[in-house]
């Protein structure tokens, strides 16, 4: 898949720097020298209007945005199009940030984001062309866009592949509350007040909302069980 | 069949998220319960299998470009840029406000020395008599106290009316000033007159002695102008002027 290399604005020192290399150097060049230290100091200077420390949040937390938004939605241009809204809309609203954890304020407006896009997408629902020349399964789709391993087997990666496709179908058939909560738990591993602080709901909820899509998860996947890999098959016995 | 309540129970344990009590319980169901065990593990396994789910890298990059920013947040000047045309203006305004002034002030300045100095002279004349007459008045008061004390009430009479009292009250106020003291004690309190010399403090008979001769022998000395209100103005302006410009440049500096 063909990497758009995006633009980046005029002006910033720290950006122009690594403008001419390759995106994905570049991308984990950024990753690498931003510290936690650095964040607060960021936002702030983001707030005042500094598009630069804005746009360095953004390389520090699109990745963690476009998954959680590829999750939920279930597929690439929905998700990437829900990230871009949801970075939009925090540089709109970085005001409203008053302390805290950013990633929680960000995952809300990500989470948000998609549900808007699932509510555009009921209200005119469509294949996309994309859509129609993936897979069935939804294999090709990801196939491209994971950050591989580079000590990963060939055969371990069509296996890991097939078992993205086959979770993500299984994810794809929750209900979206439960779909969210599941998403935001067990794929980015976010505790029960995490998730009630970014999706405003009681401890309580995330509990029973958690436990039931889990329920659903389990049916969803013994149901494909044969599929799954060895490892990850449900009812054998589990190596320690 | 878990049911959904040991569902949701164990969901909780595995995330460590249960009560302590409810925790126990359910550690010690788990040991005799191979189905419970059993529904524990998969559910730890389905887990393992969503964490381990491949972070998909981002088809592009989503920073937002500098005409993106600005439709969504156009920039507010802060407080200071908002300032600077104000105090900018304030400080020009000032300025030239300081300049007329100051020019007033120096046309009126020079005005007033040249019309000014001639009657200043003759007021200086003017109020150096009136003292000194106020002060020989009060030394030949002294003195016709001092006469008093010395003639009899038929002398006091023809003392009073007369013309060259003041010259003789100067020298007889010397003579008074000697004997100041003497003179409250004196026979001629029973006239009324001492009451007068009693009344006049010894130290104003002591200026009339030091200082008449002065106002007679020296030319009267022109008092020092006081500052002009134009020129007060000027000065305030001036410093009005020098704050503002001062935060102007600060501001722009900002």
């Amino acid at each position: 898949m063909a990497v758009n290399p995006g633009s980046y604005p005029e002006g910033s020192a720290d950006l122009k720097g690594v403008e001419a290399m390759p995106y994905f150097e570049m991308y984990e060049d950024v990753l690498v020298s931003l510290s936690p230290m650095d964040e607060p100091a960021l936002i702030r200077a983001a707030q005042r209007g500094d598009l630069d420390a804005f746009n360095r949040l953004v390389l520090e937390y699109q990745s963690l945005a476009y998954n959680v938004a590829y999750r939920v939605l279930g597929e690439e241009p929905a998700a990437a199009d829900a990230t871009q809204e949801a970075f939009l809309s925090a540089y709109k609203h970085l005001d409203s940030y008053r302390g805290g954890s950013f990633r929680g304020w960000l995952l809300r407006i990500v989470t948000n984001a998609c549900y808007d896009e699932l509510r555009r997408r009921k209200r005119r629902p469509s294949v996309s062309l994309e859509d129609m020349l993936t897979t069935p399964d939804g294999a090709e789709s990801e196939s491209e866009a994971v950050l591989a391993s580079p000590d990963e087997l060939p055969e371990e990666r069509v296996q890991r592949r097939e078992l993205a496709a086959h979770i993500q179908d299984c994810l794809d058939r929750l209900p979206e509350e439960m779909r969210m909560v599941v998403v935001l738990c067990d794929v980015q591993g976010l505790d029960y007040a995490e998730i009630a602080a970014v999706r405003n709901i009681a401890l309580g909820t995330v509990k029973s909302r958690l436990s039931r899509a889990r329920a659903r998860l389990r049916d969803c996947l013994q149901d494909k069980r044969e599929l799954l890999p060895t490892l990850y098959r449900l009812g054998d016995e589990v190596p320690e | 069949m878990i049911s959904e309540q040991d569902f949701e129970q164990l969901s909780a344990y595995m995330d460590d998220a249960l009560p302590a009590a409810e925790k126990a319980a359910l550690e010690a169901r788990l040991q005799q319960d191979p189905e419970l065990k059993a529904a524990l593990r998969d559910l730890r396994l389905q887990t393992r299998a969503l964490r381990d789910l491949p972070r998909l890298k981002p088809p592009r990059n989503f920073t937002l470009s500098p005409q993106q920013a600005q439709a969504l947040r156009p920039a507010r000047p802060s407080l200071l840029a908002s300032l600077f045309p104000a105090l900018r203006l304030a400080t020009a305004v000032s300025a030239f406000a300081f300049v007329v002034v100051l020019a007033a002030s120096f046309l009126t300045v020079d005005r007033s020395t040249l019309t000014l100095a001639p009657a200043a002279v003759p007021m200086a004349i003017a109020t150096q008599p009136v003292e000194a007459e106020h002060l020989a008045e009060s030394a030949a008061v002294a003195a016709t106290a001092e006469a008093g004390a010395l003639a009899t009430p038929s002398e006091k009479q023809a003392l009073m009316p007369e013309g060259t009292r003041v010259v003789e009250g100067m020298e007889a106020a010397h003579i008074a000033t000697d004997t100041a003291t003497v003179e409250t004690t004196t026979p001629a309190a029973e006239f009324g007159l001492a009451q007068i010399v009693t009344e006049t403090p010894a130290p104003v008979s002591t200026e009339s002695r030091v200082f008449l001769p002065s106002v007679v022998a020296e030319p009267a000395q022109p008092a020092a102008p006081p500052l002009s209100p134009l020129a007060l103005s000027a000065a305030v302006l001036g410093i009005i002027t020098l704050v503002l410009a001062i935060a102007t440049w600060l501001t722009r500096r900002r």
